[in-house]
């Protein structure tokens, strides 16, 4: 989380966050909060929610986020439900099969069932853009969405059986070397050394040995 | 998938066999 503190402008007055008061300190205010935000019921249990909806399902049981959102043994800052031991249940194995990928996850995926060597990330990247998921160009805070409501509608599933076909009949060049600004500069303005009728330069004289 | 489908794509060219499986159904879903 990124915070910005300017001491000038900070309002020093008392103020009362989620309940609790917090104590006039400035820029330790920001800490203060966020202590309290990590400390709070509320937090674990959207966190477990979030793990179990990406892991499980897109309204994953009730009890299941509850345990993964109760704190170890009456550790308050350890919770089961870390990515491992989300995977460690059952209902993940179960849930095989049903969760609908997102872009992310399909063109990803489909790049490694291919098998091929990526050498060039940019035209799947821009396959993710074009079914709408843009890698770090989510617009709004809370991140993209994980769920078949979300992506599942006849024409993602177009696109992505549009990008199907270019892939496997090798029409995107995820295996060739990305062109570097270097080699565009280079196409347009290089002048072959031995290309016959053509004379080169004559060298800069500042930079010439006497 | 059913047999004869799952045949058709064994007997499918390898680029159209590779768009089949990527583009189906089961492979949009983990």
């Amino acid at each position: 989380m990124r915070r910005c503190s300017k001491g000038a402008r900070h309002d020093f007055s008392p103020k009362v966050f989620l309940g609790h008061q917090l104590r006039s300190s400035g820029k330790a205010e920001g800490e203060e909060a966020l202590d309290i935000l990590a400390k709070s019921p509320a937090t674990a249990r959207h966190i477990s929610f979030k793990l179990a909806q990406y892991f499980v399902a897109d309204e994953p049981p009730p009890p299941l986020v509850e345990r993964l959102g109760r704190p170890v043994s009456g550790d308050r800052r350890r919770y089961p439900g870390g990515a491992q031991g989300a995977v460690h249940q059952q209902r993940v194995l179960e849930s095989y099969g049903h969760k609908y990928k997102t872009p992310y996850h399909f063109v990803v995926s489909a790049a490694r069932a291919a098998g091929v060597p990526v050498n060039n990330t940019r035209p799947l990247l821009a396959a993710i853009s074009q079914l709408g998921m843009p890698l770090f160009g989510c617009l709004t805070p809370d991140g993209y969405k994980n769920t078949e409501a979300a992506w599942l509608s006849p024409d993602a599933t177009t696109r992505r059986i549009s990008f199907a076909t270019a892939f496997a009949r090798g029409g995107l060049p995820v295996g060739s070397l990305p062109r570097t600004r270097h080699a565009v500069l280079s196409d347009s303005t290089a002048t072959p050394p031995d290309e016959p009728g053509r004379r080169r330069a004559p060298p800069n004289k500042s930079s010439a040995r006497p | 998938m059913t047999g004869p489908t799952r045949e058709a794509i064994a007997e499918a060219p390898q680029a159209l066999r590779a768009a089949l499986i990527l583009g189906s159904p089961d492979f949009m879903r983990r």
